[in-house]
């Protein structure tokens, strides 16, 4: 049926198509704002109960170290011991050597040589003392030459003299290595 | 009762934000109006009952002489104030109105339209056409699509002057309402008559006659379908003039308003027939119904039958020996238009049911009365 509309109805239609999108952009835009105050809101909880968590857990971290710190000392003793022990069996092991080497300065060090310090490694051995006389000093280099199954090449590097009528020396010497062996040894030859 | 006063303007203001947000979602329609009716000898305004014909209430002013002549507006100003006076007696329930203008206010073009799938793109054509067509872009129309074939679409175009709109416009809006439809006083009768001729056998030939104070229409109808309209010019002032004179009284002839209020005194209340007056009447009845006749064979094609039906409206329709006097073009004694509106009416007076059909048909714009 014809309804003729002469009003400017066009004008009203184009009007509410205009503010219908307007309203759906309005409506976009409040609802992505919404939408990620909602994420925000919700991940700050999320965060919020994580940290919650968290600091539970570091407490009780905490409180299970506290109670792990005995069982960490006894580990860090056990450490030490074991440093110890393998200390004790390092010198176990090099101690016939020692033993040897002092039992033969003992016998050629004439009683007015005072050792201020005596260096030994592999295959060398310094001595520091302090000697009343360079005879007795002499004596001294004479005996360690004597002693050429153990020492050699003794020199003599310094000889200085100190206060009181002393003198200060350093005796460098090579010294050979297995030193119980070739003690070993030579008193078997010589009881041959 | 100042809560209760406050409780109704707030009501109001969301029932006008209710409408505002429906109209944002689901598109502009027009909406419920109040028909708001201007014609030669008054002002009639109704309004329905939701979604139906039955008038809920309505009110006639009459209008001096010459306020209104012919479908021309003369006296804006006092017209403007009898719709304000008689808008705020009414009381109505809705703020929108519709109004009809006159026929020969518009003028009807057919255009062929290209394809055109966008109704605002489709808009802008009509009214880029009839700009070059009419020579003037002060236009105001409103098209039908005739036949709806995508390759051949043909609208039916009413044009009017937009000057005429706004002069009718301007005169509600002076009045403080709202026009939400312009409307064509014959499309309106038109469009009514298709509702309450829904009945009627498909090949029923059918005249309505509206007998006014200076137009007599004629519409005729197949069945429902609209075939075609036609308009005569009458003047019958004189004729009631003396009337009155004879019959009443002169004096008071001269403080009346309207001689047409008055002629209902004189001859409709006392059943009085004035034969000089009838002659007229039915001589220009006789005018018309030639006119439709000839135009029916001519331009559709149609030779109107014998025991055609034939419908009264219109206030001179009542005066007595008018129908009687129109009875003899036809086989069927003619009836009164009343009778399709009567039974829902029936608590009205005849004599203001039968000026009111414009008005009626005003009033259903925004109702949605194809449901009932």
């Amino acid at each position: 049926m014809i309804r003729i509309n002469l009003y400017n109805y066009r004008y009203q239609q184009v009007h509410y198509k205009k503010l219908r999108l307007y309203f759906l952009i309005t409506s976009a835009v409040i609802l992505a704002l919404l939408i990620n105050i909602f994420i925000y809101v919700f991940y700050q909880v999320k965060i919020m109960y994580q940290e919650t968590r968290n600091s539970f857990l570091n407490a009780h971290i905490s409180m299970l170290n506290e109670r792990l710190k005995p069982i960490k000392d006894f580990e860090a003793r056990i450490d030490i011991i074991n440093k110890h022990i393998e200390l004790v069996n390092s010198i176990e092991n090099e101690r016939d050597d020692m033993v040897a080497f002092f039992q033969k300065l003992n016998e050629i060090t004439p009683q007015q040589i005072y050792f201020t310090n005596i260096g030994w490694n592999e295959s060398s051995v310094t001595f520091n003392g302090v000697s009343s006389s360079p005879v007795y000093l002499a004596d001294f280099l004479d005996r360690l030459r004597a002693e050429s199954e153990i020492f050699y090449d003794p020199v003599l590097k310094s000889n200085n003299a100190a206060t009181g009528g002393s003198f200060n020396f350093l005796i460098t010497s090579m010294i050979k290595e297995n030193l119980v062996a070739e003690s070993n040894a030579r008193e078997e030859n010589q009881q041959d | 009762m100042l809560g209760f006063f406050i409780w109704y303007i707030a009501m109001r203001y969301f029932r006008k934000l209710l409408q505002r947000l429906q109209r944002v979602f689901f598109g502009y329609t027009t909406p419920r109006c109040i028909g708001i009716d201007i014609s030669t000898t008054a002002v009639k305004i109704v309004q329905l009952k939701a979604d139906s014909l039955i008038i809920d209430k309505y009110k006639i002013f009459n209008l001096a002489k010459n306020q209104v002549s012919e479908g021309v507006i003369n006296d804006i100003e006092r017209i403007a104030e009898v719709i304000q006076n008689g808008w705020l007696e009414f009381k109505p329930d809705y703020e929108d109105v519709a109004i009809a203008i006159p026929q020969n206010a518009v003028i009807m073009r057919e255009l062929k339209l290209p394809e055109i799938s966008n109704s605002y793109k489709m808009d802008e054509f009509v009214r880029e056409q009839l700009a070059k067509d009419l020579d003037n872009e002060d236009i105001d129309f409103d098209y039908v699509l005739k036949d709806a074939t995508p390759d051949n679409q043909i609208a039916s175009v009413v044009v009017a002057k937009k000057e005429k709109i706004e002069e009718y416009q301007a005169i509600i809006q002076m009045s403080g309402i709202k026009v939400a439809a312009i409307d064509v006083e014959n499309y309106a009768l038109q469009f009514l008559f298709e509702h309450l001729l829904s009945e009627k056998p498909g090949n029923q030939h059918i005249i309505i006659l509206e007998l006014g104070a200076t137009r007599i229409k004629g519409l005729v109808f197949v069945g429902k379908s609209f075939i075609l309209f036609n308009e005569i010019t009458v003047n019958y002032t004189n004729l009631m003039e003396e009337i009155a004179t004879d019959l009443g009284d002169p004096n008071y002839l001269r403080n009346y308003k309207s001689v047409y209020e008055y002629i209902n005194e004189l001859l409709i209340s006392r059943n009085h027939i004035d034969r000089n007056l009838v002659t007229a009447i039915a001589s220009d009845v006789a005018k018309m119904l030639q006119q439709l006749k000839s135009n029916a064979l001519v331009e559709k094609k149609l030779n109107l039958s014998k025991d055609i039906e034939c419908y009264l409206l219109g206030g001179n329709a009542l005066i007595p020996g008018v129908l009687e006097e129109i009875s003899q073009h036809f086989i069927n004694r003619p009836m009164y238009a009343t009778d399709f509106i009567y039974k829902n009416n029936d608590k009205f007076p005849k004599v203001d049911l039968m000026r009111l059909f414009t008005a009626i048909s005003l009033a259903s714009w925004g109702q949605k009365i194809d449901k009932n």
